[in-house]
Formats: C-alpha cells, structure tokens, sequence
C-alpha cells in the first residue's frame, strides 16, 4: 500500500537518453556538439592572442577588401592578382642601338650602355559585374650609381612604362616616361610596404592602393589621369561614365546595346625600365652581367608591382568596414560565447542554488532574512543597473569584468524555486536522520539537500545562458563591452556605429546576430528538453 | 503471543524529568504589535520516566499524542521548552565531554543543557529508527554510503578498509547477509524489511547504548514485522543497548516491551510492566485503547462493541482544564452523578501519575490515594524509583 | 484584511531598500565621474581665462577668492619664491648668506603682497618695476646690498612661479566650490540617503542636464516631469503592442494547446524559442533594413530628427513599424507561456470529468479551463501591458530613435544626468513592485485555495 516509487538512481542514468528522445533535446544536443567543436578548434587554432587580433591587429585592411558584401548575395566579380613574381621577364638585355639619336649620343660618346628589362604578366577576367575596385602598387629599387655620369645632358635616363593591355588593345597607362632625374634608392610610384609587428614578429604587408580614388600627387597621377581620359574619350563619355570610377573604367567598354560593361578577355600587365649605364659597371665580356651590376649598385629593379582585381564580395559571410571577414569574427565569437555563457550562468546559478538550499534549510529568522535579500536583489532593474555599474567601470571594463557585474545580478534568479525545492527536502526525513546520526549543518547542505537540487539548477542555468549573450551583446552595442574581446556583441556594435542599417551594410549585423540566435536557440533548446527531466514535481 | 525475552535489566541510564516540548505558533507582524500571546503546541506537556540498561521502554498512544515528540525531543531533534533528561553515556564518551567541559554528575549528563557541538558526541549513544524505511534513507546513498556517513562523522575507523569492515559486522547483526550483495545498492533496490534492516544497521553501528524506535515495523508488511522484532530483541542483549520503542499498536508492545507508558495530549497517564498493563489497565483510557484492538475471532465480527471513549482528541494547542482525559472519559461520565467529588477535582486539577500498585503508576482521581495527594495539598509527586 | 497591510508594509520596507541600493549604485560611481568632469572643464575654461594674463593679475584674482584669500596669496609667494632659490637658475641668491636670504623672503613677501593690493598696477612691468623699487628700499634699509637688475630678474621668476602656483590654487577652489554646489563633497552614502528620502516622499528632484522638450513647457528641469513627457510615447509603442500581442496570443494559445504537437503549437514553440534568443534590437535592424531600405513599405528610414514629435499623424505612421516588430517578437513567448497553462489545465482531471459530463466544449472553456487558469494569466497580462512600458526596451528605442523613456534612460546616461536616471529607476521600481503586489490581491480574489491559506 505504501509503493511509492521515488526517482531514482536508475532514471538518473537514462538522463541522456530521455534528453534525446525529444526534438528539442536532439537539435540542441546536435547544434551544442558542433559549436563546442568549432570552439575548440578556433582556439586550438589560433590561440588566444589569435582571436585578439580580430579586434587589435590592422593587418585586415592588407588582406580583405572593405566592406564587401557576401558573395552569394552579389553577382561576383571574380578578383585577379598579377605580381611580380608571377610574371615573365625578358632580359635585362644590354644593347648599344636605340632609336632616340639624342640617347644614342650617350652610348655612343658617353661610354654607356642600355639595359632594358620587360615583365610581363596577364589575368583573365569573366564577368558580368565590374570589380568593386582595381589596385596597384609599384615601387621601384635604383641603385646609386644606376645612371652615367652626366652633366650636361637632358634626356632622359630611366625610362619606366607600366600599363595594362585591354582584351582589345587599348592600352592604359600608369606611367610612361622617365623617372625624376636624381632619384635612387626605393621609389614609391604608388602603393605601399607597410611593416606590422606582431607578436614580437614582423610582417611585411604589400598594400596596393585603391585605382578609384588614386591620392593627390601620386607620382602615377598625371599618367594614369590623362590615360583614363582618353579612354573615356573613346567609349564616348568624355565627362565620364556614371556609375564608375577610375578604376573600374580600365576594364569598361560599351557593348552593341550602348550599355557599358566589363571587357571580358585576357589582359595583360606590363612593365618595361630601361636605363643607360656606364659600360664598365655592367658588363662583363660584353654581355649584362646582372651580379655585377648588383654589385657595383648600377641597377634598376622594380620590388613591387601588384596589379590587384578587386573583388566586389567576400566569401560567404562579406567583410566589415574594417576589413575584417566576418566569417572569421563569428568563429572568433563563439569561444567567446561559451566562455562568458558558461562562466557567469553556471557560477551564478550555483551561487543562487546554494544560497536558495541553505535558506530552505534555515526556517528561523536567517532564512527569512536571506529571502528578503532576494527579493530586493530582484527588484532590481537589471540592464540599467547594468550599464550605470558599467558606465562606473567604464575604463577597466574587461570580459572578467563584465561577467562579475552580471554574476552580482543574476545569481538571485533561481533562489526561490530552488528554495521550495530544498524546502521540502529539508522535510524529508532522511535529513532528520543525518542530523540525528550527528552529522554537521554543512554536510546535511552540501551532501544530501544540494545533490537532489543540483540537477535542476543546471537545468536553469543551461536556460539563463541565453539572457546573458544578450546581455553582453547589448552592453557592447552601448559601448561597454571589453574592447579587446572579439564578441558577437562588439561586431554589431561595429554595424550599429557606421549606420550599416541605413547604408544598406546587412551582413554586418546579420551574420553576428544569427549567430548569437543560433547559440542561444541551442541552450534554449536543451534547457527546455532538460527542465521536465530534472524537475521533480513542486507541491503547489 | 507471549513475551520474548526476559533479560536481566542493568543500571539506570536516562532519567528524564518534567519533559516539556511546546511548538510556537508563528504570530505575523500585526500579532507582534498588538501584543497578542504567544500561543503554544503543547505537543509534549511534562512527562517523567526513566529507563535501565537493556530496558525495552514502550511509549504508547494514538497519534498525535506527543509519543514520537518525546523521542526527538530526546534527540534534540526538536526544540525543547522545558524539562531536564540525564543520560549515562560510555565511559570513552564521557571522557570526551569532559574534555569538551561537561559537567557530569554520577556519570549522568544532562542532555537539554548542552551546546550544540557539544552534543554531537552523545549523538553517537542515543540513535534513532525511523517508521518510514522509504523515507529515511536518502535515495542517492548506496547502502555504504548510509552507514558511513555515521562513521565518518563520529570519526570512527581511520581507513576506508577499516570502515568497510565495521560496515559488513553491522549489516550481519541485522542479518542482511550476503554483505556484499548489499553493500553497493541504492535503497529503491531493496524491499522495505530490508531497508528497515539498513536503518537499524545505521543506528547500531556506532555501539549506542539508547535506540529510540519509532514505530519500527508499522510500516512493514505482517509478514516480516516478526523477523525485525527478533533482530532488535538479540541486539538489546548483544550489544547492552536500551530501547525506547514507540508505537500505536498494543499487540507489538506487549510482545517487546519491559515497561509501557501510555500517552494522552502530551502526558503519560499509565505506566508499567508491559503485560500487566494489558491484561489489567487501570486508566480508563488504556482501557479504552486496549477495547479497540480488533478481536481476531470471526465469530464475534458482527458483534457490537462499546467504546469506552467519546469525542475526539481536543486540540494540543488548548490543553482542557484539570485532567485532560476528562471531556472524553466514560468513568467520569458515569460516575460524576454519583461521585460529587468528581467533578470538583477532574475538570479543575490536573492528577498526579502517582503508584496505585506496586510498580504501577496512573494518573486518574479513580483511585483514592490520587485524591488524597491532592487534596491534602502535597506537591504533585512525579513518579519515581 | 490584515495580510492586505503585511503586503503593503513588506513593500514599502523592500521599496526604500531597492531605492537606497539604486541610488548608492548611481550616486557613488556616478558622482566620481561628475567629479572627474567638472575638473575637466574647469582646467579648459581656466586655461582659456588665464591666457596672456599678467602674473599680477593672476595673484590678485587668488587674493580675492574667500577661500584662498591674502594667507593662500602669502603662501603662495614663499613656495614661490623658495623653489626659485632652490632651483638655482638665478645668481642673486649665491651672493647672499642664509640669514640674508631669509630677509629676502620677508622682504619679497610684503613688497608682492604691497602690489597685488594695489590695484593701479596692471601690466607685469609695472609690477616689476614697482616691487624692484620697493624691495630694493627695503634691503638696502637691511644694509644688504644687491644690484638692482639681479634682483629684478629674481623677481621676475619668481612672478613667474607666482602665476604658476596661483593658478593651481584657483583651478582647486574653483573645483571645490562646484563640487560643493552640486552636493557631490558628501560621501555617497549621504547622497544616497538624501535621494531616497527625495524619492520615497515624491519631492521633485531636478535634472542637471536635460530638460523637457514639450510638455509642460520645454525647459523644465523636474525630473517627473521629464519622465512623464515621454511616456505617452513609450505607451504608444510598447502597450499598443502588448495589447497586439495579447489579442493574437490568446487565441493562438487556445488552439495551439488543444493541438499540442500539431503545426501551430510547434511553429509556436519554435517562434518562442527564436523570440527568446534574439536580442529584440538585432531584430529591429534587420527590420529596418528590409521594410524600409530594401523595400520601402514602411515610411522613411528612422535616423535623428525624422520624426516630428508633436505631429500626431506623423508619430502614428511612424509607429507602425516599432509596433509591427515588438510585436512579432514578443508573440512567441507570450502565446508559449499561456499554451502552457493552458495545457496543464486541459490535462486536469477536473476538465476530463467536464468532458465526460458531455457538457459544450464552450462550457468546458468558460467554466472549468478558463477560471483555473486565470491567475497566471492575470500575471501574464498584467506584466506584459503594464510594464511594457518600462520594460528594458533601451536599446529597442535607441534602434528606433524613439522620443520615450528607454531613449531618455540612455540620453541621461549619456549626459550623466543622475537626478533623472534615479528617478527613473525609481519608478519603475516602484511600478513593478506595486503591480506585484496587486498581482497578489487579484490572486486571493480569483484563487480560492489561496484565500483559505
């Protein structure tokens, strides 16, 4: 008559597999295994100043175009790169036959020689779209006494053609003439070689500049100007074509329809230096030696030069304004989310949850006393208090930080059901035989009330983890996230700040934003699949 | 049935005195402020006994009457009012309180005037058996883990081999035999005579020389209670432990008991020897209880019995004037017209439990000697050796 | 009715408390970096005022300063005048023995003193030439004999330091006397009392920064008022949508728990689960973007100055989208939670004799579903229309650029204004605790088991 089948053990086994018999437990068990998977592999990856670079290194702006859209959502414009080292060089081939008389006066009364050195690279472009941007970098190495000694002369010395040859011949030039007279050691024709140090490592980054909006004296300026001009002239808009910009209009023509569209075809990229030199510092049995030449400082080199097809997309997830890919900045992010979700709902719940079976425990005056400490601690408004203690810490706000401020406002959350439940256990008269037997207030708390209690508090906190990736997210999109953490949070905050919404930027906050849906979706799901599993029934 | 055992009873070892367990009811706010009085549970109301070494001592009576209360009050379980108990631990204990400086008087030691912590070591003499075997085992424990919990908090067997050891001599007494077998099982693996085994188990197995039982078997089924019974008659010899065994059912205390008290409303109205008060009860609510034993034989089931009570058991909280029987008490009903005085002395005065026989004790104005005490205006004389 | 004054006393004791907490929480933090600003502007506005002034000028504005006064002028003088000796830059000291130089001092001392008090003394030449003279009389009446330009030009850097010394002295009264005027030298303990007993007796408390923009008068500076001003607005969006939400959820519950696992219920439960996820302002944006970037079904985008806030016709139209999505969002969950209930009710046994009585499944409803159900859904209601309107909506009304109070949260913020942030928090305190504590009422009412207990 007395068959009261209590839980027990044995249910508490098949746990795992009750959480999977529903369709909440299965999604959210899957989803949970592949992100901490992804998690684990990002730090194991990339380390933890790996995923501080995302937010503290400006190294992005050298790798990824700015603001690119995902390239599943835009007709993509396919990027080509041509550099140097891919292209082909003829010579350096020294000859005594020019056809300027007033140059070959050098070689012939000047004991001179002219060397000329051709490279010469090519990309195929396809596609409908224009490229968002083209960009090039040329810098060019002249060695010291890389030119005759002349006095009196004024032609030219070194002559530099760069240009890009159209599918249809046209050729657009970057520069073609001579180089300042006087010039040696690096010249910086466009583009630049920024050196990065990380980590105590430094990183040269080739950086070639934007064609679209090509700076104010640029020693390319004036070439490259006047050859656009001209091509403009030939496709007929001599004020310019609407819709393009300099950089674009390199690879534009105007189809049968009159509509202008990117030229398709193979285009190649060219540079061609040549420069007279004294004979004795350059051959060698009358053939260029370039050993010599290198040794004797007489030579001209160019170090850099990238012809870059910008894209107009980037991978599937496009990049912020700050060039970084977003794809990375939400990998970078969940580890984050873990860490933070984990820490502050598992600490704070077991804080609530002790709390809340020492005050069922207690039935005198301390455990009223301590249940109106939870009452005021949730009368708390929580996101104000939240920011005004984050505007106090504004300046040493630190993801530790920021976990200890929710930790202060959270931990009261589960006390009162935790506490019904310890209610009734402290009524249960196992506990009165631990305390007849002599066992201690502490052992009565920690080893027979608080191990009936604690399945469903993690229950709860698995359902918390959500509201505090929200939360964090909204204090970082109000400023007061930890500026060196790479969070969900901080990537809309970035997409707030620019206005990305009214500037049409979507995948800014859409990708972060779902990211954190899907994260917080997955706990949601495994709280609610985990709740009437470890929730014994309260007496009403 | 007849009686079990006899075994030679030793010493005293608890004497208790004028026991009082009075609950508070909870008065809010507005009580407190408009000064109304603290009301009171009288759940125990002053009850005197005493019991010897190797002594069955039964406390019987309905439900509610304050039987189980006394047994915790015991215990400290529950917050005594009033009331003073002596109790005689061992000699290693006694040695250990009196480090802690503990008085002790006659190797007696007053149990409701003692500290918290320094209590503890007395909880290790004085153990306890629940009614429910459901219930007082904590269902996350294995068996082990139930009857360690006794040793690793007295501190008792320094190595866990040790204490495995300790465990497995225990569970033999109560015979739950093999040990092995039971050792590693969580109690819903085990039926309820044998967790009442496991309860027992965990009260012997810190060598107590006081076993308060309450109720013991009233929870198990017929068939088994006989068995359980038997393992806590062998122990009493065994291990020279007394016993204070609680319980509503007449039949099991006749078969077990040494001495019975019978409780009413927070008092004992009839104490002593086990068989006597049975088969002779002097107050007429033993002999109320001992009508409503049902009669085995078929023959008489149709039969009408009378009932030797009225109404029902008043409230704990207000205690009736004078005896507190009265309200229910035939013998008063039918006798008040004929025995005036009567009526001046059971609604006003409460009895004395005062010795009618020899070793019998009752509180009831039956009994001239009762009145007498109280009308020459003695102090009421708690029973006493 | 006694428990009715326990609830109202246990209340108004868990009131004060929160309000001292929230008001300790703002005022100490708050109130250090009001301190550190108003040290800001002061050093700006002195650099700018001390510009091109003459050192004379400079020590005869310290002068007059109560708190500095002649004293603060003397002191200064002697620091001056000691870590010139000190620095040794100067030959004039090197020729004097110790006790002379201690004349010097005395001598420099009343001579500065002499012609800061004298106010026909404008230009720093002036005042060079006047204290030389003076001084030069004086020491020569001592028998020390010093050249003129030597001592000229100590006095020159010592006016030099001068100016230095009193200017510092200046920015820390000017400093301290603002504190002292905007209450901040109490310890925040002391602020907090004073704000609670502000708060708790309802005396107007007054914004140090914003003001009202329409009602009742733009400029005032009482925080209520403030408050209150925006409240109609955050009525329109958030209770207009939590009456939406209602009105869809109810019915939606009803026939989803009737359905459970069927396509509503879990499209339901899913909604719920997304709902709960997100944050309500990620949503807002994307909104945004698609209903009034993308395709321009709602009108113009929601950028600073788009709305006319007086203009009802404009706030309405401009409602439409704010209302749409808090609504969207806030459906899920709330039509989750009353399924539940209403599930747990429809599994009672109670019901299934209902069911079994052969009584209308409308009565079933009305009667028995219905009435059990009703005090969770009380609560439900009750929360979601009442506090709707202070509900953490910041970051929504931000998103929206909203004229309500979760906008007027963050504008305080922003301006540090901790009069109105206080009062702010205070009352939606005080909001959320009355309404629990008619929650209780309405539960005794509605629930028999609990009137009896």
């Amino acid at each position: 008559m007395f068959k009261r089948k209590k839980k027990t053990g044995k249910k508490q086994l098949s746990n795992w597999s009750l959480l999977l018999r529903t369709w909440s437990g299965k999604i959210g068990m899957a989803l949970l295994i592949i992100q901490l998977l992804l998690a684990i592999y990002v730090v194991a990856a990339y380390g933890e100043t790996g995923l501080k670079e995302y937010t503290q290194s400006n190294k992005w702006s050298y790798l990824y175009p700015q603001s690119a859209p995902p390239c599943w959502a835009t007709d993509k414009a396919p990027p080509a790169k041509v550099s140097l080292e891919d292209m082909q060089v003829t010579g350096p081939e020294a000859s005594f036959q020019v056809a300027d008389p007033k140059q070959q006066l050098l070689i012939d009364y000047f004991n001179a020689v002219y060397v000329e050195t051709v490279y010469e690279g090519s990309f195929n472009y396809e596609a409908e779209e224009f490229p968002s941007d083209t960009a090039l970098a040329l810098i060019v190495e002249v060695g010291k006494n890389a030119t005759v000694n002349l006095q009196t002369t004024t032609t030219d010395i070194i002559i530099l053609e760069a240009y890009v040859e159209r599918p249809d011949g046209l050729k657009v030039y970057f520069y073609d003439g001579k180089l300042p007279v006087g010039e040696s050691g690096t010249v910086f024709l466009y583009g630049q070689v920024a050196n990065i140090t990380e980590g105590g490592e430094n990183i040269t980054f080739i950086k070639p500049y934007s064609l679209n909006k090509i700076y104010q004296g640029a020693l390319i300026e004036q070439y490259f100007t006047s050859s656009i001009k001209q091509l403009e002239e030939y496709l007929g808009y001599p004020e310019g074509i609407p819709g393009l910009q300099q950089g674009q209009i390199i690879m534009a023509t105007v189809n049968e329809q009159g509509q202008v569209v990117p030229l398709n075809g193979e285009y190649k990229v060219v540079l061609k230096i040549g420069y007279f030199v004294d004979r004795d510092l350059v051959l060698n049995n009358g053939q260029f030696d370039p050993n010599l030449a290198k040794q004797n400082d007489a030579f001209v080199e160019p170090t850099v030069y990238v012809f870059e097809v910008k894209p107009n997309c980037y991978g599937f997830f496009g990049t912020d304004t700050k060039s970084r890919p977003i794809g990375l900045g939400l990998l970078f992010g969940l580890p984050y989310a873990f860490i933070l979700g984990f820490s502050v709902t598992f600490i704070s719940t077991f804080i609530g949850a002790f709390y809340g079976t020492a005050a069922g425990y207690w039935k005198d005056i301390k455990g009223e006393i301590m249940m109106r400490v939870v009452d005021i601690v949730n009368s708390l408004p929580f996101l104000p208090i939240l920011i005004a203690l984050s505007v106090a810490f504004r300046s040493a706000i630190t993801l530790p930080v920021l976990a200890g401020l929710m930790i202060i406002l959270f931990w009261a959350g589960p006390v009162i059901v935790v506490r019904s439940m310890a209610l009734q256990i402290s009524e249960q008269i196992y506990v009165e035989a631990a305390r007849a037997v002599g066992a201690s207030t502490r052992r009565i708390l920690f080893k027979h009330m608080f191990p009936q209690i604690f399945p469903y508090t993690m229950a709860i906190a698995v359902l918390s983890i959500p509201g505090v990736i929200v939360a964090e997210a909204s204090l970082s999109l109000l400023g007061f996230g930890d500026p060196a953490a790479p969070t969900w949070g901080k990537m809309l905050q970035l997409a707030y700040d620019v206005g990305a919404v009214n500037a049409g930027y979507w995948w800014l906050y859409l990708f972060p934003g779902l990211a954190l849906v899907i994260f917080s979706a997955t706990f949601l799901l495994l709280g609610r699949a985990l709740e009437p599993i470890v929730a014994p029934k309260l007496v009403k | 049935m007849s009686h079990a055992y006899r075994v030679e009873l030793g010493e005293e070892i608890l004497r208790v005195q004028d026991l009082k367990v009075w609950f508070p009811i909870k008065r809010d706010i507005s009580d407190i402020l408009l000064r109304k009085p603290q009301l009171y549970v009288h759940a125990v109301d002053g009850v005197s006994f005493n019991i010897r070494k190797r002594e069955i001592f039964c406390l019987v009576g309905e439900s509610g009457c304050g039987k189980t209360t006394t047994g915790k009050a015991l215990l400290r379980l529950v917050p005594v009012h009033s009331g003073k108990a002596f109790f005689k631990p061992r000699k290693e204990t006694l040695e250990i309180l009196d480090a802690m400086g503990v008085k002790s008087e006659n190797g007696f030691v007053e149990l409701f005037g003692l500290k918290d912590s320094q209590f503890r070591p007395l909880r290790r003499e004085i153990q306890m058996i629940y009614q429910d075997p459901y219930g007082s085992l904590n269902p996350r424990f294995r068996i082990k883990d139930v009857l360690e919990e006794v040793l690793l908090v007295h501190k008792i067997g320094s190595t866990k081999e040790e204490r495995l050891e300790i465990i497995a001599k225990a569970l033999e007494m109560v015979k739950l035999t093999p040990v092995e077998e039971f050792i590693d099982r969580y109690p819903h693996q085990l039926s309820g005579g044998q967790r009442q085994r496991v309860a027992i188990a965990r009260a012997i197995i810190g060598n107590p020389s006081l076993i308060i039982a309450d109720e013991p078997v009233s929870m198990l089924d017929v068939s088994i209670r006989a068995e359980i019974l038997e393992v806590l008659l062998n122990l009493r010899t065994l291990l020279d432990v007394s016993f204070i065994f609680i319980t509503h059912d007449l039949a099991v205390a006749r078969y077990i008991c040494d001495r019975i008290a019978v409780m009413y409303l927070g008092k004992i109205v009839e104490l002593g020897d086990a068989r006597e008060v049975i088969a002779d009860p002097l107050h007429p609510y033993t002999e109320a209880l001992i009508a409503a034993i049902p009669d085995p034989d078929p023959a008489n089931r149709l039969k009408f019995r009378d009932l030797k009570i009225k109404g029902e058991v008043p409230n704990a909280v207000f205690i009736p004037p004078g005896c507190r029987f009265h309200p229910r008490c035939i013998y008063y009903e039918q006798h008040k017209e004929t025995d005036k005085e009567l009526e001046q002395l059971c609604p006003v005065v409460e009895p004395p439990l005062s010795e009618v026989k020899p070793e019998r004790y009752v509180s009831c104005y039956r009994y001239p000697s009762i009145r007498e005490i109280v009308k020459s205006g003695l102090p009421t004389v708690n029973k006493k050796e | 009715m006694k428990w009715v004054l326990i609830k109202i006393l246990n209340l108004i004791i868990v009131l004060i408390i929160v309000t001292f907490i929230v008001a300790a929480i703002f005022t100490g933090p708050l109130a250090e970096r009001e301190k550190q600003n108003i040290a800001q502007t002061v050093r700006q506005q002195a650099r700018v005022l001390f510009q091109n002034q003459p050192p004379v000028a400079i020590a005869r504005s310290c002068a007059l300063r109560p708190n500095i006064g002649e004293q603060g002028l003397i002191d200064a003088i002697n620091t001056s005048v000691q870590s010139v000796i000190e620095s040794g830059n100067t030959t004039l000291p090197q020729q004097l023995s110790q006790d002379q130089i201690a004349v010097l001092e005395e001598v420099l001392q009343t001579v500065i003193v002499d012609a800061v008090n004298n106010k026909t003394i404008v230009t720093h030449d002036e005042f060079l030439n006047y204290t030389t003279a003076k001084a030069y009389a004086a020491l020569q009446e001592q028998g020390i004999n010093v050249s003129q330009t030597e001592l000229r030009t100590f006095i020159d850097d010592v006016s030099a330091k001068l100016s230095e010394e009193c200017k510092k002295k200046i920015i820390q009264d000017e400093i301290n006397l603002q504190i002292v005027r905007k209450g901040l030298d109490q310890p925040w303990y002391v602020l907090a009392v004073r704000y609670t007993k502000t708060l708790i007796t309802f005396q107007p408390l007054y914004s140090t920064v914003l003001t009202t923009q329409y009602w009742p008068y733009q400029g005032d500076r009482n925080a209520l008022h403030i408050i209150m001003e925006r409240i109609p607005y955050s009525v329109l969006l958030f209770t207009t949508s939590s009456i939406l939400t209602l009105a869809f959820a109810l019915p939606l519950a009803l026939y989803a728990a009737r359905r459970p696992g069927k396509t509503v219920d879990s499209t339901i439960t899913a909604w719920s689960v997304f709902s709960v996820s997100m944050p309500w302002w990620w949503l807002a944006m994307v909104f945004i973007y698609l209903f009034t970037v993308k395709y321009e079904i709602f009108p113009s985008p929601y950028k600073p100055g788009g709305i006319d806030w007086t203009s009802i016709t404009s706030i309405l139209s401009m409602a439409a989208l704010p209302v749409f999505t808090v609504t969207i969002l806030s459906i899920g969950d709330t039509a989750y939670r009353i399924r539940n209930i209403l599930l747990d009710v429809f599994n009672e046994d109670f019901v299934t004799v209902a069911r079994a009585k052969g009584l209308p499944e409308s009565m079933v409803l009305r009667k028995h579903v219905i009435r059990a159900a009703a005090p969770p859904l009380v609560t439900i209601v009750l929360f979601s229309i009442v506090l709707s309107v202070f509900s953490g909506a910041i970051i929504t009304e931000l998103i929206f650029n909203w004229f309500g109070l979760g906008r007027l949260y963050w504008d305080a913020i922003v301006a540090n204004d901790i009069p109105v942030i206080v009062e702010l928090t205070y009352i939606t305190t005080l909001l959320y605790l009355v309404i629990r504590f008619i929650l209780d009422i309405l539960y005794t009412v509605l629930d028999p088991r609990i009137r009896r207990a």
